[in-house]
């Protein structure tokens, strides 16, 4: 028993996160050809439009989807449907927390893979200014809140105003770029379009062509680019606190070295600097565990499932993962 | 050689006798509510469904149901059969989902047996809550809309595969979409029944099954309908099957059986019709040139080394 946690304790955790990242992209990409389905109220990017393939689907979809309906509606069945799908996205979001982002997300792999390219290719990182960072960490939350009153307002007046289009009806799929690049992994490019058909199809799928090429360039030069806008982000962490797998830290055993900080893909500051906190899931957090893996204290970073730490920092795993690191360089 | 000229004059004839090929044709009708009543009058998930008769241009509903059943199949091939009372069918879905319907009616005519039967796939949004918890946590899994195994309640059945699409949207059919379908009698399939189309606006076709049995054809476009987004436009496939065979029903004796089976379907305009596809990689390709060459040479202006500054002391 010692010995396998010793062994999960100095593993590779880059090696383990990259193979992982491509099962569950396989199995969420390609999943549907061989009748893999886990339903659609998936934490997750496992886009509707990728009918063929799709292994399951994404709960931002089918949340507009749900509140697009008459208040007298939504008063019945539709309230009770909405309430069920709530509660089957909160208990697959509460099995995994944030490492749906870090570990299953196919928009984050691909993110990941972005990444990847820019290293082999010795192109250098950029980074958002800490004078930015406030603007664009609210962001995600006004296109949640966005996608949530524009297709309530499209089946009801709202304060007497007018109802919206009906072509507003999915607002974040018309924008998300996961709408084109999941379905393109199978062959299928037939999201990549803009639609003449109205105003609103017009102003919304030109907005959509417009991120996809912001994502593939910002992901490419910037870690994890898009997921500081991530709307699917901001409702998690409405519901993050009571899920079970949690990124815990011991303040006392923090030297306050930074090479936590640095490993983070998402440039969580709190990460090496708050020593107060014990649960240090934030709102830009993926749960990729890579600070728990750069964390060179016996104990000071934790993934916790369900009270059972089953990854802890170590100095044995530091010392063999900086081995593989140098090894690698020198190899290079 | 000589197999293909016999097909083409099969064809032919079946061409030349196209008027009266069908006459017998009924399909399922869903009668939707008026959008004025809904808040009223749809309290209830009831759902109810015309026979109707002639072509789609001018149909009219029948309203002699004797003698007629309906098979009603869930998501989870649950079969229930159900006799009409009085001149339309009427049921409550249980589930949210899809239901597929299934028409027969039998009459004796000139000493021929002719069985009409229709199906329609219905939609179904709400549903006993109870029974959909089940459902919702378990996904789509069960609900499939295509290619479902022959009714053995029904001895001749046309069923649409999967459609092959070469648009965005996987909820409906749509003009530019290859069609599918299966003939089976008697639960075996049927390699040389062929299929005849009739859509809304006139325009008719009699297809001929593959070697392997599969009817397919793409949906037409339709040049003169309006360039809206929300426009539908209805058609019929239908398969007529002769059989030698005699006997009774209802007192009255036969010499031949005739099969009618007949499933009508709504399409919409071709995305084609309003997207350019080429429109949107241009947009694409010409965000990431313009974004890639701010980034470089933002980059590259910060590489720049600072001027020197010269104070002049004087």
């Amino acid at each position: 028993m010692f010995d396998l946690k010793r062994k999960i304790n100095n593993m590779n955790l880059i090696r383990f996160r990259f193979w992982f990242q491509i099962i569950a992209f396989a199995l969420i990409v390609y999943g549907g050809y061989i009748s893999f389905d886990l339903g659609d109220k998936l934490p997750t990017f496992a886009c509707v439009f990728n009918s063929e393939g799709t292994g399951g689907k994404c709960y931002v979809g089918m949340l507009q989807h749900d509140l697009k309906q008459p208040f007298e509606i939504f008063m019945g069945f539709a309230g009770y449907a909405f309430l069920i799908s709530l509660i089957m996205f909160m208990v697959w979001f509460w099995i995994l927390n944030k490492s749906w982002c870090g570990f299953v997300c196919p928009l984050g792999t691909m993110q990941d893979w972005l990444t990847a390219l820019r290293e082999k290719l010795k192109i250098r990182f950029s980074e958002y200014s800490w004078a930015s960072r406030s603007n664009i960490k609210s962001i995600k939350y006004i296109l949640l809140i966005l996608l949530l009153i524009i297709p309530v307002m499209i089946s009801n007046s709202i304060l007497g105003l007018p109802k919206l289009p009906n072509g507003l009806s999915m607002p974040f799929c018309d924008i998300c770029p996961g709408r084109m690049l999941i379905p393109a992994f199978t062959g299928n490019f037939n999201q990549f379009y803009i639609d003449f058909s109205s105003k609103t199809d017009l102003v919304m799928t030109t907005l959509g062509m417009i991120i996809v090429g912001l994502f593939l360039v910002g992901s490419f030069i910037k870690k994890r680019f898009f997921c500081y806008f991530c709307p699917m982000s901001a409702l998690q962490y409405i519901f993050s606190k009571p899920a079970l797998l949690k990124l815990y830290k011991n303040g006392t055993k923090c030297t306050k070295c930074g090479d936590c900080y640095r490993a983070c893909d998402m440039d969580i500051l709190e990460i090496a600097d708050d020593v107060t906190s014990k649960n240090l899931v934030t709102e830009d957090c993926i749960l990729c565990l890579k600070c728990i893996a750069a964390c060179p204290e016996d104990g000071c970073l934790e993934a916790n499932f369900t009270g059972i730490t089953i990854f802890e920092s170590t100095k044995e795993g530091f010392i063999l993962r900086m081995a593989i690191n140098i090894q690698k360089e020198s190899h290079e | 050689m000589k197999n293909n000229f016999y097909k083409t004059i099969s064809i032919f004839i079946l061409l030349a006798f196209l008027p009266l090929f069908g006459s017998n044709t009924i399909w399922l009708e869903e009668i939707k509510a008026k959008s004025c009543c809904t808040t009223t009058a749809k309290k209830s998930n009831a759902k109810e469904f015309n026979i109707k008769k002639g072509n789609l241009e001018n149909s009219e509903t029948v309203h002699d149901l004797k003698n007629a059943k309906v098979y009603i199949r869930d998501m989870n091939d649950q079969i229930i059969e159900q006799n009409i009372n009085g001149k339309k069918i009427s049921f409550t879905p249980l589930h949210k989902g899809s239901y597929h319907l299934f028409f027969e009616q039998k009459s004796v005519e000139g000493g021929i047996l002719h069985v009409a039967l229709s199906s329609l796939r219905v939609y179904n949004k709400e549903g006993n809550i109870t029974k959909s918890i089940i459902k919702e946590i378990r996904g789509k899994t069960i609900d499939s809309k295509h290619a479902k195994e022959p009714l053995s309640q029904l001895p001749f059945e046309v069923i649409m595969e999967r459609p092959i699409r070469k648009h965005h949207i996987n909820c409906c059919l749509y003009s530019g979409d290859i069609a599918p379908f299966k003939v089976y009698y008697k639960g075996e399939l049927q390699k040389n029944i062929p299929l005849k189309i009739t859509m809304e606006t006139g325009w008719t076709n009699v297809i001929k099954p593959s070697d392997d049995g599969v009817i397919s054809f793409e949906i037409p476009r339709n040049t003169y309908a309006k360039k809206e987004k929300k426009h539908s436009e209805k058609m019929i496939v239908e398969a007529i099957y002769r059989v030698n065979e005699s006997g009774i029903h209802n007192g009255e004796s036969y010499h031949d059986i005739e099969y009618v089976m007949s499933m009508p379907l709504s399409f919409g305009p071709s995305p084609l019709e309003y997207e350019s596809k080429f429109l949107g990689f241009a947009t694409a390709i010409g965000v990431m040139l313009v974004f890639s060459l701010g980034v470089y040479y933002n980059r590259r202006k910060k590489q720049k080394t600072p001027k020197e500054i010269w104070f002049d002391e004087k």
